[in-house]
């Protein structure tokens, strides 16, 4: 597992030092020790930045590699739930096709009832095959 | 029998249910990775500094200031296109991990109801709705079975890249951290020089002023990476222990972990969107 926790810290020491060199509202910015002060935060400030610049350098061949693959993994997860959703509309679709029977008092009860069985039961067929 | 077969599943489901801590992480997490302005503008905060240190007077003060900010800027962009697409495509996936936690998905009681009513009303013996009515019960089960065993394998089979991706985004949102100081302690700079160069006592205090004002901003947005970058650990850490307890997704132990750092999270979220 990649993890950049050291350099991480590292950088947010160096940083925490640098704010806390220049964050003195006693001393007189102006000054020269003010300047100097200033200098040495800056000069902190640019260590920090290239540490990370590093730190980002090392993790780049791992990360292109890791958004492709989780891209395809989402992909995947997105099939998946596109499918569970085409059960629910084939569901609801023949809700719909049964109460439109119920309402017209079809003369075929039986048959309605039995073309319902047969789509329930593919769909459970596809449930079953992934479940 | 396989009345049967069903009700052990139904048993074996039960312990499964439940996956709302995971629902709310995913939710937030996709959010935080959703809204980074910090990565979006950590090149360009670059372009005003550089003019200033190109300056005669800020090269008389520090000659080597113009390299440094050109070799930050050169690491803002490299690095900010690929953190946009990485904090990009973390949102999306924990996004679906969101559907996918959705406990409501698989509920097919709904239209098993309506299915029922309309039978009755085409008089239909109790005998044929009844066959209908188990069908249709007994499909929820390997359809939340199925939903179930792809939130588990998505989540086993995502996290070493989530771990890589969340890796490089917290290391990022600290770069941008200093970065954000770089460029402020620029402006700085250029106030100073202007102030030390100037006689003019009303002058030298808009620029003293100017100096402070900047020391606050640079606080303001360092305070948005630190936040940015504390929600992207929390997203590595939290993801590696649903990957842990992927078969008890809904068990004590995911819940006290994530319930713990869901208001990081969010508080994350409000220091990212505030202006």
């Amino acid at each position: 597992m990649p993890s950049n926790t050291g350099l991480n810290e590292l950088i947010i020491a160096l940083q925490d030092a640098a704010a806390a060199i220049t964050n003195n509202p006693t001393l007189d910015p102006l000054s020269p020790e003010g300047q100097k002060l200033q200098k040495t935060a800056r000069d902190i400030t640019d260590c920090a930045v290239t540490i990370g610049g590093f730190a980002l350098d090392a993790l780049q061949p791992e990360l292109r590699t890791a958004i492709e693959n989780l891209k395809n993994n989402i992909d995947a997860a997105s099939d998946t739930l596109a499918e569970i959703d085409n059960v629910h509309k084939a569901l609801s679709i023949a809700a719909a096709i049964l109460a439109v029977a119920a309402s017209v008092a079809s003369k075929d009860p039986v048959g309605s009832v039995q073309a319902l069985e047969s789509l329930v039961a593919s769909l459970q067929n596809i449930t079953d095959a992934n479940a | 029998m396989k009345a049967l077969h069903y009700a052990v599943l139904i048993v074996g489901l039960a312990g499964c249910g439940d996956l709302a801590t995971v629902r709310e992480f995913a939710r937030s997490g996709s959010e935080v990775a959703a809204s980074q302005p910090i990565f979006a503008d950590w090149e360009g905060g670059y372009t005003r500094a550089r003019q200033l240190a190109a300056s005669a007077e800020m090269k008389a003060a520090d000659p080597v200031r113009e390299a440094r900010l050109k070799a930050g800027a050169d690491i803002a962009a490299e690095n900010g296109p690929f953190a946009l697409r990485a904090a990009q495509t973390l949102s999306i996936y924990l996004r679906t991990l969101a559907l996918l936690a959705d406990d409501k998905l698989p509920d097919v009681s709904q239209e098993a109801g309506d299915i029922q009513k309309s039978l009755a009303a085409v008089k239909v013996g109790a005998s044929g709705s009844g066959a209908v009515n188990a069908i249709l019960t007994a499909l929820e089960v390997p359809l939340d079975l199925w939903r179930q065993r792809t939130i588990r394998d998505l989540i086993v089979n995502s996290d070493p890249h989530v771990q890589v991706i969340t890796a490089f985004l917290a290391t990022a949102a600290i770069t941008v951290r200093s970065a954000k100081a770089q460029v402020g302690q620029t402006f700085i700079e250029y106030y100073d020089v202007s102030a030390i160069n100037t006689r003019d006592s009303g002058v030298r205090a808009v620029l003293r002023r100017a100096h402070w004002e900047e020391e606050a901003r640079i606080q303001e947005q360092q305070q948005k990476a630190q936040k940015a970058a504390e929600a992207f650990e929390a997203i590595g850490r939290d993801h590696a222990v649903l990957a842990r307890n992927a078969q008890s997704l809904s068990g004590e132990a995911v819940k006290t972990v994530l319930a713990n750092d869901i208001p990081l999270l969010q508080g994350a979220l409000k220091v990212l969107t505030a202006r």
